[in-house]
């Protein structure tokens, strides 16, 4: 090993040594020598050890073109249910996000005035009713009869 | 001689070699059986060379090509499916003298050609009988030489001259430098040389 390391980080002629007659004319031998030939039984042999493994990959191959395109039918079908069936919530004051101060104090005021109207009804909490009470008050209440008697 | 395979590999058209090669992705068993025709010999060869046993050697064959039926589905196609064929085979020779614990440089030289002579094909009869023993002789010779190699000369020889594997495909397959596989090359053909040289002219030793 240290040898044949040496020998090709030493020798830049390596490849005019490889072509001298010697070498060839061994290399040429090498080739020379007879083909070795296996037998029928080696052969038939090995065609019994191939014969399951191919029926194996048949087998595979079968399962494969059935599997494929069902499981890609069943992707899709539980893609399509799932879309189909998906229920939106509703939206609802309860489910408002409420992110900032204000609009929690908007929301907390609806809510206060809606409870306020269910128990007392339109009155003194309904700025509206106040407002409709107010205007009555200062409605006239008197008439040109009156105004004549004077 | 047994060079039907062999022929078969170096020769197909590679239009058509590229279609085969598809199909055997495609895990074809057709397709498949053709590439074991085209190949089966070189890697057996190969094999028996890198593996003393011959049983042993036919067994991690079938094992070779049982691993690229189930991962040429994976094959990249960046290097040669000869280089990636080859690659499983000496992985494969490599793992199996690791389970051994035995170092392939210790292995004997009585695991000679006594061993594969079962597996050689006829000779051609056409051949003059001397010349026929004296081939087998010398194949003989040869072949001890490649087995009294260390397992790292050896492949590198084996992968290189036999079976015309590229440097860089070489150096990618065992990780280590072109320079490095070059030297290997160098001197597992000067240790051939050795073994011819000591056989043809005995007395000059």
């Amino acid at each position: 090993m240290k040898r044949e390391n040496n020998m090709s980080q030493q020798d830049p002629n390596l490849d005019a040594k490889l072509t001298t007659s010697a070498q060839r004319q061994v290399a040429d031998t090498v080739r020379a020598l007879p083909e070795e030939t296996v037998s029928l039984a080696w052969r038939s042999a090995l065609n019994e050890r191939l014969a399951p493994i191919a029926a194996k990959k048949v087998r595979v191959r079968r399962v494969g073109w059935l599997w494929k395109p069902t499981a890609g039918l069943a992707m899709a079908g539980a893609l399509a249910v799932a879309v189909m069936f998906r229920i939106a919530p509703s939206p609802t004051i309860s489910s408002v996000s409420v992110s900032s101060g204000v609009e929690a104090n908007l929301v907390a005021f609806h809510q206060q005035s809606e409870v306020a109207y269910d128990v007392a009804g339109p009155g003194l909490a309904n700025p509206d009713a106040i407002e409709k009470t107010t205007g009555k008050n200062t409605e006239p209440n008197w008439t040109e009869d009156d105004l004549s008697s004077l | 001689m047994g060079v039907t395979g062999l022929s078969v590999a170096r020769t197909t058209d590679p239009a058509a070699e590229a279609a085969l090669i598809d199909r055997c992705r495609q895990q074809d068993p057709v397709a498949f059986g053709k590439f074991v025709d085209a190949y089966q010999n070189r890697v057996f060869g190969f094999v028996r060379r890198m593996v003393p046993n011959v049983e042993e050697a036919a067994d991690i064959t079938q094992e070779v090509f049982i691993r690229a039926y189930q991962s040429f589905n994976r094959f990249d196609g960046r290097s040669s499916v000869r280089t990636w064929l080859f690659r499983i085979a000496y992985n494969l020779c490599v793992d199996r003298s690791r389970k051994v614990d035995r170092s392939p440089s210790e292995t004997s030289l009585q695991m000679g050609g006594d061993d594969g002579e079962e597996t050689m094909d006829v000779a051609d009869s056409r051949w003059e009988p001397e010349k026929v023993a004296l081939d087998d002789e010398l194949a003989g010779v040869v072949e001890r030489g490649i087995e009294s190699m260390s397992e790292k000369l050896r492949s590198v020889l084996l992968l290189h001259d036999r079976e015309d594997l590229p440097y860089e495909d070489i150096a990618k397959m065992l990780s280590v430098p072109v320079g490095t596989v070059k030297s290997r090359l160098f001197l597992a053909r000067a240790h051939l040389q050795q073994v011819l040289s000591a056989y043809l002219n005995p007395e000059a030793i």
